[in-house]
């Protein structure tokens, strides 16, 4: 179990540590990490609401460049129905963001309080990034295989979506049924995994740096960790993105042909996309 | 103990072959586009498929090495 | 980045502001295929790795109510597998449809 006392190695728990409790509920470290990641989130949201103008100041482009570069990519490769899931890839991306950033911050996973047990001391620290527990990831990856499922119905209906799982043969479905219910659950469980494993491992790397060498080396980790804590978050945006567009043209894949899909409601063709090379 | 020593030893040496396996790919990848940088669409996706499966190796070395450390 | 009000855009007015087509994905992105980008990429490697280990995890959970020991758990591992090659054999297939 986690042991924090100078001269031994340090190690950060896997489960987040509960600071107080409310009644029948317990409040852990990376619950607050959360909250904190979602009141910088909505006071973004505020502040654009109440007082944004039309010609942006610096701030406000500031805080448009993600919105715009986010929303640029799911358009150019979202598929035709983008701008109804626009806002939610948006959210994956701004939220695992953020909270992957908290974690940098002076005093988050450094500054707690010391719980005398039995064996040694250990630190509780008061601030946990929110994506180092492996109930915030599995959570947006439930919300995520949600957002796939109910799209899929949606569009292709519950039979199209069904006679997905039955396979093309129809005489193979009590194979293909299995596996495909492994390959959506395989899904879910690789999205929470990267982005947990990812975090957590940065933490473990901060804190054994910070322990190890304090004055100038966890610099550099740092700047790693701003790099993975960005790439993290982009690439389950992304992935949530790429799913939903999946879900969508299943059923048009199964046409043949590469004529515009039939079954969908087409308000204007997104762009006529530059020939190809490839 | 010795499961910490087990565990540390499957993943060190199970992420040898992978590592050597994605970094001929890449080089193999990256060569082929140096000759020809319009094929990249084309060299695109055979190259996916082979540092994903290069990876899953690696992954099943890093599942046996966290069963060694959390189960008893 | 472009000066007009993107956000706008997202938040549902009507036009549409021509984007250059490839910023952001790789090969494909089409007209509405599901793209072919390199979060994808980053993704296939560890979906491969956990599709055989969620199979041996249900065979053993079917095994643990059935309590036919190691008939499921052996199924589980050749599900895995095979959901593992579907995995590959979508990709392929979808490559190979551009």
């Amino acid at each position: 179990m986690p042991i924090f006392a100078a001269g031994e190695l340090v190690t950060v728990s896997i489960k987040a540590e509960p600071l107080f409790t409310i009644g029948p509920f317990t409040f852990t470290n990376s619950m607050v990490g959360a909250l904190l990641a979602s009141a910088l989130l909505l006071l973004m949201g505020w502040y654009f609401t109440r007082r944004s103008t039309l010609v942006p100041s610096r701030l406000q482009s500031l805080l448009e460049f993600p919105i715009e570069w986010m929303a640029g990519i799911v358009e150019t490769s979202g598929g035709r129905m983008w701008r109804g899931f626009v806002t939610l890839v948006l959210t994956f991306f701004l939220m695992i963001l953020v909270a992957n950033w908290i974690g940098l911050l002076p005093g988050v996973g450094t500054v707690g309080e010391v719980h005398h047990a039995e064996g040694g001391a250990e630190l509780v620290p008061f601030v946990r990034p929110a994506s180092a527990d492996l109930n915030f990831t599995l959570g947006l990856a439930l919300i995520a295989f949600v957002a796939f499922v109910s799209w899929g119905i949606r569009i292709n209906g519950v039979r199209g979506y069904l006679s997905e799982f039955l396979g093309e043969p129809r005489y193979m479905a009590p194979l293909m049924a299995p596996i495909h219910v492994i390959s959506e659950l395989s899904r879910l469980i690789s999205l929470s995994m990267r982005l947990f494993g990812n975090v957590f491992a940065g933490e473990v790397l901060l804190a054994t740096m910070l322990a190890l060498v304090p004055l100038a080396v966890p610099t550099v980790f740092i700047g790693l960790e701003l790099i993975f804590g960005f790439v993290q978050a982009l690439v389950f945006a992304l992935l949530a993105m790429t799913y939903i567009t999946l879900a969508i043209a299943e059923h048009a894949h199964h046409d043949e042909d590469s004529s515009p899909h039939v079954a969908q409601p087409a308000p204007a063709e997104t762009h006529p996309s530059a020939p190809e090379a490839a | 103990m010795d499961s910490n020593l087990a565990a540390g030893l499957a993943m060190g040496l199970g992420a040898i072959g992978p590592g050597i396996g994605l970094g001929i790919a890449v080089s193999k990848a990256m060569e082929a586009l140096g000759r020809n940088p319009e094929a990249s669409g084309a060299i695109f996706v055979p190259y996916v498929l082979g540092i994903a499966l290069a990876e899953a190796v690696a992954i099943y070395a890093l599942v046996v090495s966290l069963l060694l450390i959390f189960v008893k | 980045m472009v000066p007009e009000g993107r956000a706008n855009d997202v938040l549902g007015a009507v036009e549409v502001t021509g984007q250059d087509p490839d910023r952001g994905a790789s090969p494909g992105g089409g007209s509405g295929g599901p793209p072919l980008n390199w979060a994808l990429a980053l993704d296939l490697g560890l979906r491969l790795g956990i599709s055989v280990i969620v199979g041996i995890g249900l065979g053993l959970l079917v095994d643990s109510w059935l309590h036919t020991s190691p008939l499921f758990t052996l199924v589980g591992v050749v599900l895995g597998m095979a959901a593992a090659m579907l995995t590959i054999w979508d990709v392929a297939k979808q490559a190979m449809r551009r």
